[in-house]
C-alpha cells in the first residue's frame, strides 16, 4: 500500500512538473512577443540563457511544494517528530536555496548584459529573489528547530 | 557513562524475571529493558522508589558509579 502511495505521488509530481513546464514555455512564448522592442534591441540571444535559470528555479519551487505536500501526510501520522521530517524540511531548504540562487543568477546575468536597461522587470525579479530568501531562511530555521525537538525527544524517551 | 545499572543482579539474587518486576511496579517492560540494558538517560525518582520496594533493596545495589577510566 505504501509503495502504491509513492508511486501515485511520483505520478502527480511528475504531472505537475510537465504541466508546469509546458505552461511556463507558453508564458515565456507570450513574454517574446510582449518584450519586442528588447529582442530589437539586440538582447534576444539572452532568451535561452535566461529560460534555463527559469526552469531551474522552477524545479526547486517544484521540489519544495512536493516536499511540503508529503510533509502535511506525514504530519497526520502521530510520528511526526522524527528524524525524517527534519530530512523533509532541510531538502525543502535546499531546494529553496537552489531556487534563490537561480532566480539571483537570472537577474545578475540580465543586469550583466543590459545594464540599466534591465528597469522595472529586473527590480521585480530581485524582489521576488528577496522572498525567496527570506523562505529559505524560515524554512531552515523550521528544520534546525524540529532537529533539536527531535533530539529532546529521544532523550525523553530515555528516561525511565 | 559512568552510572552502572545492575538491575540484572539484582533480579538473579532475587530470582525473578524482568516481567515480574515489571507486573509489579506497573512500568513498561520495554522501559525497565531500557533501563536493564544501560541505554537509559535519567530515571524518575518515583521509579527507582518503585523498583527498590518492588526488589527490597537500596538505590546502591541497583546504580553503581563507575568512573569512566575503569569503565
Amino acid at each position: 500500500m505504501k509503495k502504491l502511495n509513492y508511486i501515485l505521488v511520483l505520478l502527480s509530481l511528475t504531472g505537475a512538473l510537465i504541466v508546469c513546464l509546458s505552461g511556463y514555455y507558453y508564458f515565456y512564448q507570450s513574454s517574446v512577443i510582449m518584450a519586442d522592442d528588447v529582442a530589437k534591441a539586440g538582447f534576444d540571444y539572452m532568451q535561452y540563457p535566461i529560460l534555463t535559470l527559469c526552469y531551474l528555479m522552477l524545479l526547486g519551487f517544484i521540489v519544495t511544494i512536493g516536499t511540503a505536500i508529503r510533509l502535511v501526510y506525514i504530519s497526520q501520522d502521530t510520528k511526526i517528530f522524527s528524524r525524517r521530517t527534519v530530512k523533509h524540511l532541510q531538502l525543502m531548504g535546499h531546494a529553496t536555496l537552489f531556487s534563490f540562487v537561480s532566480c539571483l543568477s537570472i537577474y545578475i546575468y540580465g543586469y550583466s548584459q543590459m545594464g540599466r536597461e534591465v528597469g522595472l522587470v529586473g527590480a521585480q525579479v530581485l524582489l521576488f529573489s528577496a522572498c525567496i530568501f527570506a523562505a529559505m531562511n524560515i524554512i531552515y530555521f523550521l528544520a534546525n528547530l524540529f532537529a533539536r525537538s527531535v533530539a529532546y525527544k529521544e532523550e525523553s524517551d530515555l528516561v525511565v | 557513562m559512568a552510572i552502572i545499572v545492575n538491575l540484572d543482579v539484582v533480579l538473579a539474587q532475587r530470582k525473578m524475571q524482568l516481567s515480574e518486576l515489571s507486573d509489579a511496579v506497573g512500568i513498561n517492560i520495554n522501559n525497565l529493558s531500557i533501563l536493564k540494558t544501560g541505554k537509559a538517560r535519567a530515571i524518575r525518582f518515583t521509579t527507582l522508589n518503585a523498583i527498590c520496594e518492588a526488589l527490597d533493596c537500596q538505590p546502591g545495589d541497583i546504580l553503581e558509579y563507575r568512573p569512566d577510566e575503569e569503565a
